[in-house]
């Protein structure tokens, strides 16, 4: 019982005295210790850190996951620490719709069968998507949220105890500016009153005793100041872990964009495989839907064609605007089958030679064609028997 | 006067008319009366739409889903639509993101490889939100829209329409059944001549009915041009996409020069011992996971099948005569092969050729 209530009035003499600091330092009644500008430094560097990761972090999860409903749930889930259910993508939810109003649709019309092809492709976009976001969220967020709640807590906490020892070291500066005031006016007090005995006895026990106050804040001050150094030097050395902190971080970066860049191109690679599905089947749709269909509904079937064709040619526009030639070479060859690296394509419309180094083309020809490393993306080299030339990209329609 | 006897003439008939339908159905769903069944290919073309109008609706709302996950913005989105008011340009997820890496990355320091890297990261994160942006719009305008138009369209007057037909029906039926309880001449005469007026009205609105339904076939025409339309934006989408992100490893990739110039600037600072192995392990991994992320841009070259020049990391000694012996520093020229290890290419040195572990080499471009 005396134990703890000794413990108590002595914390509530601390924080009492600490308090008393604090709001004279506010008041401007107070010295402040101040903090050598590499140490502020290193502290404003952690403050930021930890913003901009939350901020990170945050925007992260609502790219990965932007229903705000199934983000609450992930997080009563984690909360409770069970594990999540796997959860049907929207991309998955869109393909099962599809297959099963092709079904019903009729699997062996047109409009039926490309469902179903669309269907499966988005549920592979689904899957990856899927993967990108486990693989993003371990990779990613993950180190980001542990640095969050882990460093950055510890971190936290060693500069609140600086705070506190600073305080304590101002509080003891504060004591022992008092003490020597007191006892400088104690010692001057004499020279009035020498001259009668009394007063002399009382005014050198005053001086004594002040003199043993001035020692004892003395004494507190060293042991505050020593505490302070060394929780000064604690948290310092913490915060320059910011550094290695960084170092981290950029690691998990680069796993991010990996993964995204992975998540991407299996998207690219499905979409590529639909299109020349969809692109082979063009034949099919064709004479399937004029037999089942009466005539009205032939003119507006017809323009399906010219779309399917557009729909294939714009890929080597795109790969063209986004990349210098070298790279739209690259992109090019993504179309191309990785086997071979040559294709064939059908002539759309004739086309006269106007030089030499170019391959004159006839309407509705089969020729083979590939592209070179820095050729102009508008161009392919095209064969025909023993004949090669370049050949204009807008002329051909090229075949899987 | 007249006008009042006028409307209580109308009314009486109207009203009359409507009993007559209420009577017929009643007594059809009782088994008391004969109904005009409609012929199979009428039916099939009902069940047809029908179906075409469910999957429509279902397919229609999980596109909508997919582009725009989060219900709050569907719902303002829709609020915006039915007020006719034009819904403000939202900056999207992937955009917002890159803008806070952009800002992070300025305030960490442009010149640490951390601030460099979110730097380039938020500025690709910014053109995939671009990309984002313009699938969602040319989705809904070559997508959803027409879907919706078929829904909102098409189908209301195919429903109006079948409508009609039902009580055509009814009337039809009705008549039949007035003319077989008809005793006297004279009422059986009034009753075929009613009769033959509504089997008329019925077969005039039969034929409309089936037209109509007829157009599911160009409806689904049209939907399937609209699903290549769609097909094409997302292709659109993911290539761009996939070159942003090809173009930010690329530049990422110049990660170790960025890497020692940050080493070289925390030197500057007095870093206890203990600290200075605390940042070496993660350097050495970050190290490690540079030569990993290059396997993903070997799979582009292996994709491309095209020569590559690239540079040595380490000397490296032919284990046979189907290798090549590298020697630190060199530049030569590499290529894959279908079907051979994924962990080796081909490098050629002058007229020398051989297999090359791809984790000494450092591809350029």
């Amino acid at each position: 019982m005396d134990f703890n209530m000794k413990k108590l009035a002595s914390d509530a003499g601390i924080f009492f005295t600490r308090a008393v600091q604090f709001t004279e330092e506010k008041f401007g009644q107070a010295e402040k210790t101040e903090l050598d500008a590499h140490f502020e430094n290193l502290l404003a560097r952690a403050d930021s850190t930890k913003n901009w990761t939350e901020r990170i972090l945050r925007q992260t999860e609502v790219l990965l996951q932007p229903n705000p409903s199934a983000r609450v749930e992930e997080f009563l889930y984690e909360k409770l620490d069970r594990k999540v259910p796997s959860r049907v993508t929207n991309g998955e939810l869109l393909a099962q719709y599809m297959a099963e109003a092709a079904s019903e649709l009729g699997p062996s019309t047109p409009y039926g069968k490309t469902l179903i092809k669309v269907s499966e492709a988005e549920k592979r976009l689904g899957a990856a998507e899927r993967d990108f976001i486990h693989t993003a969220s371990l990779s990613f967020l993950t180190p980001l949220r542990n640095f969050l709640e882990g460093d950055w807590k510890t971190i936290s906490k060693e500069r609140r105890l600086l705070q506190n020892r600073r305080l304590d070291l101002d509080a003891c500066k504060a004591r022992l500016k008092k003490a020597k005031a007191a006892e400088a006016k104690a010692t001057t007090v004499p020279d009035f009153q020498e001259t009668r005995p009394r007063n002399y006895i009382l005014s050198a026990s005053a001086s004594a005793l002040w003199n043993d106050e001035v020692d004892k804040a003395e004494q507190e001050l060293r042991v505050a100041q020593t505490e302070f150094d060394r929780q000064a030097e604690v948290t310092r050395l913490l915060l320059e872990g910011i550094s290695s902190t960084h170092v981290n971080h950029l690691r998990c970066l680069h796993e991010f964009v990996k993964s995204q860049t992975t998540y991407y191109a299996q998207c690219y690679r499905h979409m590529l495989d639909l299109q020349k599905q969809l692109g082979s089947s063009q034949g099919a749709i064709f004479p399937g839907t004029f037999v089942g269909t009466t005539e009205p509904a032939s003119p507006p079937l017809s323009s399906t064609s010219p779309t399917t064709t557009a729909a294939t040619m714009p890929v080597v526009p795109t790969g063209a605007v986004l990349a210098p030639p070298e790279e739209a070479a690259l992109c090019l060859e993504e179309v191309a089958p990785p086997a071979s690296g040559t294709r064939k394509a059908r002539v759309l419309y004739d086309y006269e030679a106007a030089d030499s180094s170019e391959l004159a083309l006839l309407a509705d020809e089969l020729i083979t064609v590939y592209s070179l490393p820095g050729m102009d993306p508008d161009w392919l080299i095209g064969e025909r028997g023993n004949k090669k030339g370049k050949v204009p990209v807008t002329y051909l329609e090229l075949l899987s | 006067m007249n006008i009042m006897d006028f409307n209580v003439k109308k009314l009486a008939a109207d009203a009359g008319t409507f009993l007559s339908r209420a009577v017929q159905f009643t007594e059809e769903k009782l088994g008391q009366a004969e109904k005009t069944e409609l012929d199979a290919h009428l039916e099939n073309l009902l069940s047809k739409a029908e179906c075409t109008k469910i999957w429509t609706e279902k397919i229609m709302k999980q596109t909508e889903v997919l582009l725009q996950p989060n219900p709050n913005a569907r719902i303002e989105e829709f609020v915006y639509e039915k007020l006719d008011r034009k819904a403000p340009s939202r900056i999207n997820n992937p955009e917002l993101l890159g803008q806070y890496m952009i800002d992070a990355g300025t305030e960490f320091g442009p010149g640490t490889a951390y601030g460099n890297a979110l730097i380039k990261c938020g500025e690709t994160q910014k053109r995939i939100g671009t990309a984002d942006r313009e699938l969602i719009q040319t989705s809904a305008l070559n997508f959803l829209t027409p879907l919706r138009n078929f829904i909102e369209g098409d189908y209301k007057t195919i429903a109006k329409e079948r409508k009609l037909l039902q009580n055509k029906r009814l009337d039809l039926d009705a008549a039949k059944t007035r003319l077989k309880k008809a005793k006297a001449a004279e009422t059986k005469s009034s009753s075929e001549q009613e009769l033959r007026i509504t089997q008329s009205e019925f077969d005039r609105q039969a034929e409309i009915t089936r037209l109509l339904l007829e157009g599911i076939s160009s409806t689904h025409a049209h939907h399937l041009r609209c699903l290549n339309d769609f097909v094409e934006a997302q292709m659109t989408y993911y290539a761009q996409c996939y070159q942003y992100m090809l173009d930010l490893q690329k530049q990422l990739g110049s990660f170790p020069s960025n890497y020692l110039s940050n080493n070289n600037q925390t030197s500057g600072t007095p870093v206890p011992y203990a600290l200075s192995n605390a940042i070496g392990p993660s350097a050495q991994a970050s190290t490690g996971s540079l030569v990993i992320t290059c396997p993903s841009n070997l799979n582009d070259l292996k994709e491309s099948s095209n020569n590559r020049k690239a540079r040595v990391l380490y000397d490296y000694d032919a284990a046979n005569s189907t290798e090549l012996s590298l020697l630190a520093d060199e530049v030569i020229t590499v290529f894959s092969v279908v079907g051979m290890d994924s962990d080796w290419l081909m490098g050629e040195r002058g007229n020398q050729k051989g297999k090359v572990p791809i984790t000494y080499l450092e591809l350029l471009n």
